[in-house]
């Protein structure tokens, strides 16, 4: 009996996931119009001019939670085999301590580690400084 | 400047030079708290006294006055150019009464206009100098920020003034228009970024253009421009006859179905120039009108704001367009008009109650029933809604106080707990003879100005009613719906009037003076927006941008009003 | 409860191409003949049911809910208009707008439209039309959908607009917030089932859980553990970025976050890919929760898209009546809320199965 390789077949579906969209590509190439303008290729900031650039320094809010996030997604790698496992263990005899007890400790560990960042302020949206500042320097003034 | 703006302004006004100001013992009282300040005493029809002040004194006068005599609302700043001078009129009002009011005249030397700022006393003082500033051309010392604000920044002249030369080609080339910020904001080392919200984006209700300065998700900083829906509504005024040709206007106004309550703007300003009674049969009619138009107004409020916060065309959006379709349907029935009606005129209205009138009360009716369920709806799907009270709780405060300072009016202060209604502080029409109840909200945030418009809307209902039961039983021999006016109206010369309703939006005053002719010499308006969008950046400072946006929405403004 | 699972011997989709056109004469050729034909037939038997089907389908349901008709004029229940808006998109101009960073900014759409519907491959979705079944097939699907965020944060960063910049830093901050709650819940399934394989998933939750009234109800996830059904929906809402937590597109606040600089069929290519990677997030669910293609009468095929549409239904829902969060509420419900909320299933999951089993 034929058998098609799990991976194959995911490849052929990556390769028509390509193609579908680059067929589209081709049928607007071949539709669309083109009549370029200056005007036209402006970048959009609401009907303005725009001023400044977008490659500035960016705020340190959205990279907190990029931090937090290179923590926690690595630990749920280590507890996907845990997961499969399980049950496996549990049938073939081992104890539930001997199981759930690992695991428990690990989340545990996880857990002080979300209190620790949680009391820190690190889940929570940054509030910007600078901003405040501002804005308390204006109410101030009147 | 050396001439002495009392002798100029003198040259022309002998004849009311001496006159006694007929207000009485609470005029004299304040003349008395002035003293010396008090260079003349003019007349306002609508005003206790009208003091004339020195350009140098400006701020020690309303310092006094808003200090010592409690006049806390300056509802408005109408600047002029007579053929002596320039002036500048401060209209004070006391927020606990505004039938007290009191008018400061600051005359200022034609050659060059200047004088003080009251930007120190009244933060609305800002902008409405900076539209002096613009339309009139006058000066003034001390202002924070004098710049122009409907006119673009190259704008030659002003056009109000009398030397203005309206043929001068005003085109200017791009280059010219050079964006005067892009110095500030082409720093690359700098964490914040400056961001143009609107003129044409989604949430702006318009042509509003915010410049913002964002620090990451927070506001830093944010400054409304203004003026792209500026039709010079003023100067279109003064070149119309007051008995016909006016009354058009202001439907124009705040366009979104709230004309009616502009035209009585008008209508009252004029009325009171003129000497004109309104028959009660009349001013029923009115009454009922003007609060349909309330009702349609504040369910697109609703509406648009549950559209800033909800993020998409939702249910709610929908919903209140159908309840504001109901009302513009009987609206449409009673004038012809759905949202440019024209249907008042001075003196009255054009014509009376659609027959058969028994199918328009039964219409009427049939709108007033189905409401109260509407309205429950609306506090079923938003107001109760956990994450609708999360985004509109807190956010978007602005305390009493500051809302006095920067003269806001209608639901903006009443959801700041400010007791302010003019159709009960000050009556006109048939309110006072009617049983309604003025809203507010403690709140001071978006949540406490949606709770007082869905509230007032079931107020506007109660009114409507009871109107409605009056016209039924209205005999039929007495139903006069326009008071006998002359076909010409020439008020008598310099006779000057500043008048205010409660629109939908808050005080709309006009201010008219007359010069003896049959247009009025100078037309002034005072837009509740204008003086409510000021308030946005103490609202949205420091706060996320969503909250901006939310604040925006919850001040309900129309750009066709705040330009003008 | 049965111990471990009936290892059913589900026929593959490849495989039975393969069989039935003869093809496995041809080696390892034929193989990859066999692995393509089905995933054409995969990926355009999804893509017509969401980004075809989907935009009408929005538009009516939108409609539904708030007091209008919508499309009704070209053709029967205005279904034509599907054709004769591709038609429109397609042959929009496309407007480059100045300084875009090119090529990321022409990979983005394909990165979007492309990574969704590599999800599909591991769905099992009844009568066969089952494309692959890796021992790791949970984790790829994750994995799949979570790439969506890397074309966004393209998008946003190569359009050098600041709306999408906003947009694109939004769209990461929140995928990268929900991912964790999003995979922890998901795995408290792996729990019971015993495998990352979807076949065997799916087939776990074929067993009878109790019968009630002469009617077996079947051990459907959602039905065993609820609260991790809530919680996983919630999430998915997040991930796939619907209200109300659209914060990424946002247009009452950015215009329309990272997609604002872009037209034609770029446009299109974005549009296409947010609805696969709503039924994406609806195949997941209902594979992980409500048993996959398994049903009374009808074919599996059938309840298959029953299910994935009624989650489509419910997102269009939650869209029609709920507000947006705010950027900063939406970090605190899914780090303190969420977060939490997945560990505390995922520990009383492992500990009510340890005890029962």
């Amino acid at each position: 009996m034929s058998h098609v390789s799990h991976w194959l077949a995911i490849g052929a579906l990556a390769v028509i996931a390509v193609l579908i969209p680059m067929g589209m590509m081709l049928v607007s190439w071949l539709l669309r119009p083109s009549v370029p303008e200056r005007d036209k290729r402006a970048t959009y900031e609401s009907g303005e001019v725009p001023t400044g650039t977008t490659r500035i320094r960016f705020n340190i809010q959205y990279y907190m939670v990029a931090l937090l996030f290179v923590v926690f997604d690595v630990e749920t790698v280590l507890i996907f085999p845990w997961t499969v496992i399980y049950r496996s263990a549990l049938d073939a005899g081992a104890s539930l301590t001997q199981v759930l007890a690992p695991m428990l400790a690990f989340i545990g560990i996880l857990v002080v580690a979300l209190v620790w960042a949680w009391r820190k302020g690190a889940v929570e949206w940054a509030r910007s400084p600078r901003a405040e500042r501002e804005a308390g320097d204006m109410a101030g003034r009147r | 400047m050396s001439a002495d703006p009392d002798r100029t302004a003198g040259a022309d006004a002998g004849a009311t030079e001496t006159l006694p100001v007929t207000e009485g013992v609470e005029a004299d009282r304040l003349a008395e708290l002035l003293g010396d300040l008090v260079r003349r005493r003019d007349e306002h029809l609508n005003a206790d006294a009208a003091f004339e002040v020195h350009p140098d004194d400006v701020q020690e006068t309303l310092f006094t006055l808003r200090d010592e005599a409690g006049f806390d609302h300056c509802s408005c700043v109408t600047a002029q150019e007579y053929d002596d001078r320039f002036e500048s009129i401060y209209h004070l009002k006391k927020y606990d009464d505004p039938t007290q009011e009191v008018s400061v005249v600051v005359p200022t030397d034609k050659a060059d206009p200047r004088s003080e700022s009251a930007e120190p006393v009244y933060r609305t003082a800002d902008w409405h100098e900076r539209e002096a500033y613009d339309l009139v051309g006058i000066e003034y010392d001390d202002h924070p920020d004098l710049r122009r604000i409907l006119l673009p920044e190259t704008w030659q002249g002003h056009p109000l003034s009398k030397d203005y030369d309206q043929d001068r080609p005003q085109v200017v080339t791009l280059q010219e228009h050079a964006n005067p910020l892009e110095e500030d904001h082409k720093d690359s080392e700098s964490d914040t970024m400056f961001l143009n919200i609107g003129p044409h984006h989604p949430a702006t209700h318009g042509v509003l253009h915010l410049k913002t300065t964002l620090d990451g998700e927070q506001v830093a900083d944010v400054d409304p421009d203004i003026g792209y829906l500026h039709r010079c509504e003023e100067q279109m005024c003064q070149q119309g006859t007051y008995r016909h040709q006016i009354m058009p206007y202001p439907d124009r106004w705040d366009y979104i179905s709230a004309g009616l309550l502009n035209e009585w703007a008008y209508a009252r300003a004029a009325e009171d120039l003129a000497d004109i009674e309104v028959p009660d049969y009349a001013q029923v009619i009115r009454t009922m009108s003007a609060e349909l138009c309330r009702i349609a107004s504040h369910m697109l409020a609703v509406g648009t704001f549950a559209l800033d916060v909800y993020g998409d065309f939702t249910a709610i959006f929908m919903y209140a367009i159908r309840e504001r379709e109901k009302a513009q349907k009987v609206l449409e029935d009673l004038t012809g008009q759905r949202m440019m009606f024209n249907y008042f005129r001075l003196g009255g209205v054009v014509w009376d109650i659609p027959e058969p009138r028994d199918e328009f009360f039964e219409r009427a009716r049939d709108f007033l029933d189905g409401l109260p369920q509407a309205t429950q709806e609306f506090h079923d799907l938003l107001t109760t809604n956990e994450i609708f009270q999360l985004r509109c709780v807190d956010t978007g405060i602005l305390p009493p106080e500051t809302a006095k300072s920067y003269g806001a009016t209608g639901p903006v202060a009443r959801g700041s707990g400010i007791d302010v209604d003019l159709r009960r502080d000050d009556p006109y029409g048939y309110y006072d003879e009617l049983d309604w109840d003025v809203i507010t909200q403690d709140g001071c945030d978006n949540y406490a100005r949606v709770l007082v418009r869905l509230r007032e809307v079931e107020e506007s209902a109660k009114i409507i009613e009871q109107c409605l039961d009056l016209l039924e039983d209205w005999p039929e021999d007495d139903r006069e719906i326009q008071a006998n006016v002359p076909r010409t109206l020439k008020p008598d010369p310099d006779t000057e009037t500043y008048r205010a309703v409660e629109a939908a939006k808050g005080e709309l005053g006009i201010y008219i003076r007359s010069d003896g002719t049959d247009t009025p010499a100078r037309f002034k308006i005072r837009s509740p927006c204008f003086s409510n969008l000021q308030t946005l950046s103490e609202m949205a400072e420091g706060e996320y941008i969503a909250d901006l946006v939310a604040a925006l929405g919850s001040l309900d403004i129309v750009l066709g009003e705040v330009d003008r | 409860m049965a111990a471990t699972p009936l290892q059913e011997d589900v026929t593959l989709l490849p495989e039975t191409i393969a069989r039935t056109l003869g093809l496995d004469a041809y080696g390892f050729a034929g193989q990859i003949l066999a692995a393509l034909i089905g995933a054409f037939i995969v990926g355009n038997v999804m893509l017509a049911m969401t980004g075809v089907a989907g935009p009408w389908a929005k538009r009516k349901i939108t409609a539904a809910f708030t007091d209008r008709i919508a499309v009704n004029r070209v053709g029967p229940f205005g279904l034509l208009i599907i054709v004769a808006d591709a038609v429109r998109l397609l042959s929009k101009e496309l407007i480059v707008p100045e300084n875009v960073d090119r090529p990321a900014w022409d990979l983005a759409p394909l990165v979007v439209a492309g990574s969704a519907l590599l999800g599909f491959a591991v769905i099992p979705m009844g009568n066969g039309i089952h494309l692959a079944d890796p021992e790791v097939g949970l984790a790829y699907v994750f994995a799949t959908a979570s790439l969506a965020s890397v074309g966004l944060v393209m998008a946003g960063y190569a359009s050098n607009n600041k709306y999408s910049l906003l947009g694109g830093l939004r769209a990461v901050a929140q995928n990268v917030a929900y991912e964790i709650p999003l995979v922890v819940t998901g795995v408290s399934v792996v729990i019971f089932a015993g495998s990352l394989r979807m076949g065997e998933i799916v087939a776990v939750q074929r067993e009878t859980l109790v019968v009630l009234a002469g009617v077996p109800i079947p051990s459907w996830f959602a039905i065993v553990n609820p609260f991790a059904f809530v919680l996983f929906v919630v999430a998915n809402l997040a991930e796939v970025g619907r209200n109300p937590f659209d914060t990424p597109e946002a247009p009452t606040e950015i215009v329309a976050g990272y997609q604002t600089e872009y037209s034609s069929v770029y446009f299109v290519l974005f549009y296409l890919g947010e609805f696969v990677h709503i039924f994406l997030g609806g195949a997941i669910i209902a594979t992980l929760f409500l048993g996959g293609p398994a049903g009374p009468v009808l074919p599996g095929f059938v309840w298959f898209v029953i299910k994935i549409w009624a989650v489509f239904l419910f997102t269009q829902w939650a869209r029609s009546a709920m507000p947006r969060v705010r950027i900063d509420q939406l970090m605190e419900i899914g780090w303190k809320g969420l977060l939490v909320l997945s560990f505390a299933n995922l520990v009383l999951t492992a500990i009510i199965v340890g005890v029962i089993a």
